[in-house]
């Protein structure tokens, strides 16, 4: 199969005879010629049969040759094949080899494509070919025409004049093709070269002027344009020629010898002098394909055995890949396992060592972290009050703080008259804990006090701090129905609450009477001469700061 | 190229092989991925257990002098019930001896079961697991000082720890002024919570007889 590959059979087909050659790895193995008859097809069936799985390319070098040059709409994709084949039908409607060459793209107007529609008139004289090729099931990779690669020839001797007419002395005869700027736009086969050598000259000179009257006629070229003849033969014969066209109708002469060409592609230099498409064959064999006219039917076969290799050879990748793939995954793991077993020894030398060291260490049941934690816990656990005794002294401070230093006047308006009745002690990390008193009556809205309770207190953000709440509920002595003189009693307090360095946060969660337009208010104006007093509860909320923090910054009151 | 269906038949094989191997190469290489990451983890949790291993050993010094500074203090916290089975009877011991002491009114208590308590204040409790019986304390007073004196009493050096969580004081009468005869004026109900660590499960095998 791999040799296969790399073997290639280059077949050129004329009017008479068909050349084979064999390369491989792009160096000519051999060459040989059929002639066009019975016999000579049966010895190319039995000559491919050596090669049944080598691919095999087919130049055509016939007579029967059109070409036309064609601007079409810029399309791509789906509508680009149907507009060509649709071109094709028109130009070459019931030929069986045609193509389209791209040849370039217009940069004004419509920015048309421009193609070149090449095709053979008449296949009969490959008829008998194709039919041993696939009599063989041989690999027909495609059908090229010979003066496409001629271009090839054109790019290979670096000729770059507009106007160049090719002329090349083959075995069928003088071709003569016509480029316009590189670009292939014609060609002609004259089969019947003469014999006599002084007579070539004449017959070079009046076959380029009939191609140059069809190439006017064709309006590829004008009457002005100087066109550049390129004569190429492989033994320098044509370089008289040259010059006496060049003397005698002063064309711009140009004679090329392909001996030296031959020679860097590994041809033997005789064998070009006697079958000098052995030249395009052997560009072709380097892999330079041009385009193919044969129809997909000839060449299904050599594309369906390609694809059947690609299958293979992503097969063998696949495997090869996985497989190395996997075992490098797999030397990975091993390579783990190693640094595991390691890792294992490791760690007994480690703890051994560190048993050998403990056996010096006191007895202990637990571990170190273990009696740090407990001893740390209890200490925690102690430095939380054991009594509701620093909130007790902060409300009687601010209920004491007042009635110092007043006149007997204003001793009326002391907070000597507060008189505590509820006290609710907590312990907790939670500043909007709520109290379930439901001793006090109530007096004012409940939509009020919802929304003296639902206020949120922000506490620092520190979980294991607990905070000392108390919610107390007061009353005012002997009150008069003076809501005003108790209002401001209980702002006192408060504020004289507030004032204590160990207060973190009070609120007044009710007052004695509730002023809000949003709540009932009844009452007497009597209530000062009445025996029976309505009661002036009122209820607030405090919060101490942690002994930790007064003591920091003030040195507080001692907790127990 | 159009492919018939004699075509897709010789192409049948090779694409077979072609699916067989890929699923062979999946599966190795899956298997070998598999035993990798296996043979990745156990390695990395080897590591960390030699690095542990590792710092404890460089740390065998301080952990030596760790357990000399705190083992006393640990058999401490056992001796006053902080670490181990709960003391019930010496707390109602005190409680009635705290009575006596303070001339309080009759005290009603009531302990309940034990319980598992994670408070956020003990985040890191090691192997300890603490528990917590919540006693109710329930007793009339002469004075709100009466409130103070017994549960700052109940805190010793040598008694197991506990937490004051909530303490309600509710004046008898309210409106009156405190009266000055032998009478309750003062209702206090409390709630506290008797905190013990148990040792984890290993110290406990080993430690018993």
């Amino acid at each position: 199969m791999l040799k296969g590959n790399l073997n290639k059979i280059v077949l050129c087909a004329t009017a008479d005879n068909l050349l084979a050659g064999v390369w491989y790895t792009g160096k000519l193995q051999g060459c040989q010629r059929f002639v066009n008859d019975e016999s000579g097809l049966a010895a190319f069936a039995e000559f491919l049969q050596q090669y049944q799985s080598t691919p095999v390319y087919l130049i055509v070098d016939a007579v029967e040759e059109d070409y036309r040059l064609e601007s079409l709409p810029h399309t791509s994709g789906a509508a680009k094949r149907e507009l060509i084949a649709r071109k094709l039908n028109q130009f070459y409607r019931g030929m069986y080899y045609r193509t389209a060459h791209f040849i370039s793209r217009d940069k004004d107007k419509r920015k048309d494509d421009n193609y070149l529609f090449a095709a053979l008139n008449n296949d009969e004289f490959i008829e008998g070919w194709i039919a041993v090729i696939q009599q063989v099931d041989a690999q027909l990779v495609g059908v090229y025409l010979l003066p496409m690669l001629s271009k090839l020839l054109i790019k290979q001797f670096k000729l770059t004049a507009p106007n160049i007419l090719l002329c090349e002395q083959l075995s069928s005869g003088l071709r003569q093709t016509y480029f316009d700027n590189g670009r292939l736009s014609m060609s002609r086969l004259v089969p019947n070269m003469p014999d006599d050598s002084s007579k070539l000259a004449y017959f070079y000179l009046v076959e380029t002027e009939k191609t140059r009257l069809y190439l006017m006629s064709k309006r590829f070229i004008s009457l002005e344009t100087r066109m550049n003849l390129v004569l190429v033969s492989a033994d320098g014969s044509t370089q008289h020629i040259s010059q006496a066209i060049s003397q005698e109708q002063g064309l711009d002469c140009l004679d090329i010898n392909t001996s030296e060409m031959a020679k860097s592609l590994g041809l033997p230099l005789d064998l070009v002098l006697q079958k000098p498409e052995l030249l395009h064959m052997q560009l072709l064999a380097n892999g330079n394909l041009v385009d193919n006219l044969a129809p997909e039917k000839l060449t299904k076969n050599f594309k369906f055995r390609q694809l059947r290799q690609a299958i293979k050879i992503g097969t063998v990748a696949v495997g090869v890949l996985g497989v190395f793939a996997s075992a490098w995954v797999l030397v990975q793991g091993l390579s783990n396992q190693t640094a595991y077993q390691q890792a294992v020894q490791d760690t007994m030398v480690q703890e051994y060592r560190y048993q050998e060291v403990a056996k010096s260490y006191p007895v202990t049941p637990i571990s170190a972290t273990d009696l740090q934690i407990a001893v740390a816990l209890d200490r925690k656990v102690s430095t939380y009050p054991k009594s509701p005794r620093r909130m007790m002294q902060v409300l009687s401070a601010a209920l004491e703080q007042s009635n110092q230093g007043l006149t007997q006047g204003a001793i009326q308006e002391s907070l000597e008259n507060i008189q505590l009745d509820r006290l609710r002690w907590l312990l907790s990390n939670d500043g909007n804990v709520k109290d379930n008193d439901k001793s006090i009556p109530v007096t004012t809205s409940s939509t009020t006090n919802n929304a003296m309770e639902n206020v949120n207190l922000a506490l620092p953000a520190d979980a294991t701090a607990l905070y000392e709440v108390g919610f107390v509920t007061a009353e005012i002595a002997g009150f008069s129905g003076d809501y005003r003189a108790a209002l401001n009693m209980v702002n006192r307090y408060v504020a004289n609450i507030k004032a204590d360095a160990r207060v973190s946060n009070v609120e007044v969660l009710q007052e004695p009477v509730n002023v809000s337009s949003f709540a009932d208010l009844q009452g007497s104006t009597a209530d000062e001469q009445s025996t029976q007093k309505p009661p002036a509860y009122f209820k607030l909320k405090v919060i101490l700061k942690p002994v930790d923090q007064v003591l920091a910054n003030a040195g507080g009151v001692k907790q127990p | 190229m159009s492919l018939e269906k004699q075509d897709l038949q010789k192409l049948q094989t090779p694409l077979l092989i072609l699916a067989a191997v890929i699923i062979v190469v999946i599966s190795l290489f899956g298997a070998a991925q598999y035993y990798n990451q296996n043979q990745e983890v156990a390695l990395q949790n080897q590591q960390n257990l030699l690095n542990a291993a590792r710092q404890r050993n460089q740390l065998s010094g301080a952990e030596k002098d760790m357990i000399t500074e705190y083992l006393p203090k640990y058999e401490m916290l056992i001796s006053r019930g902080f670490v181990g089975e709960e003391q019930r009877i010496e707390w109602v011991e005190h409680l009635r001896e705290q009575h006596k002491t303070q001339k309080l009114f009759g005290i009603k208590y009531s302990i309940s079961p034990q319980e598992k308590y994670t408070p956020a204040f003990a985040a890191n409790l090691g192997g300890f697991t603490l528990n917590r019986s919540v006693m109710k304390l329930e007793l009339d007073m002469l004075h709100e000082v009466d409130l103070l004196q017994l549960t700052e009493a109940l805190s010793t050096e040598n008694s197991a720890p506990f937490i004051l969580r909530d303490c309600e004081i509710n004046r008898l009468n309210p409106g009156s002024q405190l009266s000055n005869q032998l009478l309750a004026n003062l209702h206090a109900l409390c709630e506290l919570d008797w905190l013990t660590l148990r040792e984890p499960a290993a110290a406990q095998v080993s430690s018993a007889p």
